[in-house]
């Protein structure tokens, strides 16, 4: 049996039904006009959630990138001093490497004296640089401390630890280095030991840098050779206070090797001279070059004193070298740290990217698939407007 | 045969009475077609027999026997159930999808302002000594708190609004109430003066009246046989009985003071009823409180308040640009207690928070049954049965005075904490970011060895500051001396490059090779400005599994978003499942007691040409009489 329909009811269900149909359009047209899918919460929860996981990551990516660009411009700042610091380093030794041919007069070495006055001007001047925020580049994390005053060996007012900031997830990156570690913590002489000639020489003898030959036999002692005559000499263990081997035959310029060290002397020593040999400490380039200077300010003075002269020109080359590596090692260092923040950029933009797509993936509107349902929608509604007006025109009063 | 005459006379008025009065009910229902709540009438005829012992009697016309309200009991009881169902999931949704809309709008949600506070924190990492890059995190945090306060603001402003529906709904039901007991005083009365006849409108407009009645709260009904209707409402609290009204009213929560309670009763006789006033707008408004505003507070009061700690804790093993240790970043709420107004003990309940990371976001009801305590996590209704103190989701709660039995108290630590959260930092100076303790590597080392940065495990250890050296005693070997008093910490520890170890409340670790005779030390730094340390460690708190140890922040509220969106979603289901329903009981009910004009024309036609014969039979009976007059006049 059919239901029984009453008046009110036909036109209440037209209502309701032309309601529903307009809701339904209201949505589609809502997220056709933002273009996403999830418009609130409700729309889809468990998404909802994960978008707000994928903002997050996604404002953390953006803040890595960021923190790249901080780090690369410190590094850049730090590379072109390191250059300068290079630049001058190489001049400074150029300047010894000419005090140090016989042409040289006291005159000649006076205006020597002067330029490399001025590179070490210079030094001081590269090594309290500051970055563009007016913080100290070498100070670590003394930022506002003048790190290097000019003293010798070198005063140093900043501290040995540097910042770092993330650069990607787990990821940290070191935006400097400490002046200390560049400009102070130099090996001098060869790295492992340094020689010196005794100032009270009389002789004419030089000693050579030397090299470690046999390293497991290198016990890091500190040694000294004295000339007994000058053609005798014996090895003073100095730490100990005890002669270790004695009466050895000097000849120029041939070996000298004991305890895996490797050295040998030129000239003409004297009864009585000595030489020392002692385990490389930490020499500052800034005191290097002040020992260059002290070393060519002395008057040209008698054999002895030349030979004296020249024993610490060649410490100071041997020293400038030392800083040479040294200042590489670092410049090769901020390199390697630009290519991992290229590496981790290439991550992260990939990381982002992967984020965009599932963001896209799970809020983007198919809008195919949108204004199909749309369009199906108001064909539906028009139907019942169309429908809603015939009905109502439906009534047997019509024919009364 | 002149009673014949006679009796077709009768039968015509008879007729014509019946059809006039069925005509009346016709236009009165025409008249009605769109009047809610009105059933159709209809006529009941019935011929009338005079006397059934007369042999060939024919009957003394027709007789209307009522006026007939058409009807469906079975139908309107399932309207008013269907009713109060959809109205309260409906009520449910509307509210609860204003929350939904709250949680995930740009300007109020939280996500993108940790997102800012972070970000802000890490620009100042980058350069930490700069005060713009320090005010802007000092901004940003006031920033954040804003949203933790003005999202806590619109959910109380969401329970404003629960009460004072909740009294219009009350003052609602009350009014119907009583005009509903005046309709069964009236229907007494009328029956009983009509004998036997129904008083149809005041009977439509009674059930009019309970189907309103029935969107408020649950409705249920039972007949008296003098016609009265009785009326229940949530789970069986009688309204009205015959005449009699109760009334309902709201009044404080003894113990949630920000929520009503409903009570039942007249005068001076009034008992809280409670959870059992379901169904309707009321059930959904507190269906709305209990189920999604509550959560949405605590749980956003747990974020603020773990959020808010963390941040102190970590901030106070750092060093502002003062060389001071970090004060609070953020004001912490501490545990609102409140207790009944019923109590007649003297037990005063302190609560303190011993660990944020453990909150759950709930309220604890307390209750003391004259002996110990049982304590019930309102949120899954969990209980405890230890005495005070009482240490429970991260909670202290200690007891003193005498509490008597029955006695009840509220702990609530998460319900206002995002109202109560605030920005302590005055001066974009006291932002501690850096570390306040610096190493260094002696410059006459031999070894290669390098100390790394300290990083702070307790910086409320007592001999924290004092300045220590790490001696190496041989290549492999190091002792560590505390030089401020002197102490040894350790002696002859071997060294392996890369391993921490602990002193004084850090942890250090050394690279390198090292040689016997190399000192490290870590000393007290005030100067250090560049540092970050701290500011680091701030910043990682944005990406550690602080809420319950298993979420961050963002997770948190991510699964908070989602959990309001899910019930949202799903409350939508449900309305629009018991919609369906409702139109369905509607349609059952209008189709048996509504309005068809179809119906009424058909039934207008039948009355009318009935009328008409009726008439005619009266012309014919006249006619009749006249020729039997003229004969006899003859």
């Amino acid at each position: 049996m059919s239901m029984r329909i009453s008046t009110a009811q036909l036109s209440q269900r037209l209502v309701a039904d032309i309601t529903r149909k307009q809701s339904d359009v209201a949505n589609i047209q809502s997220q056709i006009s933002s273009g996403k899918r999830i418009n609130s919460p409700s729309d889809d929860p468990a998404q909802a959630g994960r978008l707000l996981r994928l903002e997050e990551a996604s404002s953390q990516l953006a803040q890595y990138d960021r923190n790249a660009s901080a780090v690369e411009s410190r590094l850049t700042l730090e590379e072109t001093t390191l250059t300068g610091v290079n630049d001058t380093l190489k001049r400074a030794r150029d300047l010894a490497l000419s005090a140090t041919s016989g042409a040289v007069d006291d005159q000649a070495r006076t205006a020597l004296v002067a330029e490399l006055e001025q590179l070490h001007d210079e030094l001081y001047d590269l090594g309290n640089i500051k970055d563009s925020n007016g913080d100290y580049l070498f100070s670590g994390n003394n930022n506002a401390s003048r790190p290097f005053s000019q003293q010798n060996p070198v005063g140093y007012a900043g501290n040995d630890t540097v910042r770092s900031l993330p650069i990607g997830l787990g990821r940290e990156i070191k935006t400097g280095d400490a002046g200390s570690d560049v400009f102070i913590r130099i090996k001098e002489g060869n790295g492992n030991f340094s020689v010196a000639s005794n100032v009270a020489n009389t002789g004419t003898g030089i000693i050579a840098s030397g090299t470690i030959n046999d390293p497991a036999a290198y016990n890091q002692g500190s040694y000294k050779l004295i000339f007994t005559a000058p053609d005798t000499y014996d090895i003073v263990d100095t730490t100990a206070g005890a002669t270790i081997q004695s009466g050895l035959v000097f000849t120029e310029d041939s070996e000298i090797t004991f305890n895996g060290i490797s050295t040998s002397i030129q000239g003409v020593p004297q009864t009585g001279d000595s030489f020392e040999i002692t385990p490389s400490g930490y020499k500052d380039l800034f005191s290097t070059v002040d020992d260059l200077i002290s070393a060519l300010a002395v008057p040209t003075g008698n054999e002895s004193d030349q030979a004296s002269r020249q024993q610490n020109v060649d410490g100071v080359m041997v020293n400038i070298d030392q800083a040479l590596e040294h200042i590489n090692t670092f410049r090769s260092r901020i390199g390697s740290r630009a290519n991992s923040i290229d590496n981790s950029r290439d991550q992260n933009s990939a990381v982002q990217l992967q984020i965009n797509r599932t963001q896209a993936g799970m809020e983007d509107l198919d809008y195919t698939q949108a204004i199909t349902d749309l369009q199906s929608h108001i064909s539906s509604l028009e139907i019942l407007h169309k429908s809603y007006s015939r009905i109502e025109n439906l009534s047997l009063f019509n024919y009364l | 045969m002149v009673i014949a005459v006679g009796s077709i006379l009768s039968n015509g008025v008879t007729g014509l009475l019946a059809f006039q009065r069925a005509l009346n009910t016709t236009s009165q229902n025409i008249a009605n077609v769109n009047t809610e709540g009105y059933s159709r009438q209809r006529v009941d005829l019935e011929s009338i027999v005079t006397n059934p012992h007369i042999r060939h009697q024919s009957g003394s016309g027709v007789r209307i026997t009522g006026v007939e309200r058409v009807h469906d009991e079975f139908a309107t009881t399932q309207m008013l159930h269907t009713n109060s169902l959809h109205t309260r999931q409906d009520t449910h949704l509307n509210l609860a999808s204003r929350v939904d809309y709250l949680m995930a709008d740009d300007a109020l949600s939280m996500t993108p302002q940790l997102n800012n506070f972070f970000s802000a924190l890490q620009d100042a990492n980058g350069d930490p000594a700069s005060p713009a890059s320090r005010e802007i995190v000092l901004e940003q945090a006031e920033q954040l708190v804003n949203r933790f306060n003005g999202m806590q603001q619109e959910l109380d402003g969401l329970q404003h609004e629960v009460n004072d529906r909740l009294q219009e709904n009350i003052s609602d039901v009350n009014e119907i109430a009583s005009s509903i007991s005046e309709l069964n005083r009236r229907i007494v009365a009328s029956r009983g003066s009509m004998q036997g006849g129904t008083p149809n409108e005041l009977m439509d407009q009674r059930d009019k009246l309970i189907n309103q009645l029935s969107s408020l709260v649950r409705v249920q009904t039972s007949d008296q046989e003098d016609g009265a209707r009785n009326i229940f409402v949530g789970n069986g609290v009688a309204l009205v009985v015959g005449t009699n009204v109760q009334q309902l009213r709201t009044s404080q929560d003894p113990v949630f003071a920000e929520r009503l309670q409903i009570e039942v009763g007249s005068n001076n006789n009034w008992q809280q009823i409670g959870i059992q006033l379901q169904g309707g707008s009321i059930g959904g408004l507190r269906d709305f409180e209990r189920d999604t505003l509550n959560p949405a507070k605590h749980q956003l009061g747990r974020l603020a308040l773990t959020f808010a700690d963390q941040l102190n804790q970590q901030h106070a093993m750092g060093r502002d640009l003062q060389g001071n240790a970090g004060t609070a970043l953020f004001s912490v709420a501490t545990p609102e207690i409140s207790e009944s107004e019923k109590n007649t003990g003297n037990g005063v309940i302190t609560a303190s928070i011993a660990d944020t990371g453990a909150l759950q976001a709930s309220d604890y009801l307390l209750r003391y049954d004259g002996a110990s305590f049982r304590t019930t996590r309102l949120s899954d209704g969990q209980q405890f049965n230890s005495p005070a103190p009482l240490n429970i989701d991260g909670l202290d709660i200690t007891l003193s005075g005498t509490p008597a039995a029955g006695d009840t108290f509220l702990v609530s630590a998460t319900g206002h904490a995002a109202a109560a959260i605030d920005s302590t930092l005055s001066q974009a100076d006291l932002l501690a970011l850096a570390s306040p303790l610096a190493t260094s590597s002696d410059l006459n080392n031999l070894g290669k060895a390098r100390i790394n940065p300290v990083r702070v495990l307790d910086a409320t250890n007592t001999a924290f500051l004092d300045p220590v050296e790490i001696v190496f005693s041989a290549d492999d070997r190091f002792d560590v001396i505390d030089t401020a008093t002197g102490t040894t910490l350790g002696s002859n520890i071997l060294y392996e490059p890369g391993t921490p170890v602990q002193f004084n409340g850090w942890e250090i670790s050394i690279d390198g090779s090292a040689s016997a005779g190399d000192t490290h030390k870590v000393v007290p730094d005030s100067a250090g400005n560049g540092s970050n340390n701290n500011g680091l460690a701030l910043a990682e708190l944005q990406n550690t599994s602080m809420i319950n140890g298993t979420q961050t922040l963002n997770d948190a509220y991510g699964s908070l978003v989602s959990q309001m969106g899910g019930r949202t979603r799903t409350l939508q289901t449900r309305s629009d499942a018991l919609e369906t329903l409702k139109t369905e009981a509607y349609d059952r009910l209008q189709s048996v007691q509504g309005v068809s004009l179809d119906e009424e024309a058909v039934n207008l036609t039948r009355y009318q040409q009935a009328f008409q014969a009726s008439a005619q039979v009266i012309a014919m009976a006249d006619t009749l009489f006249q020729t039997i007059l003229g004969a006899v006049a003859r």
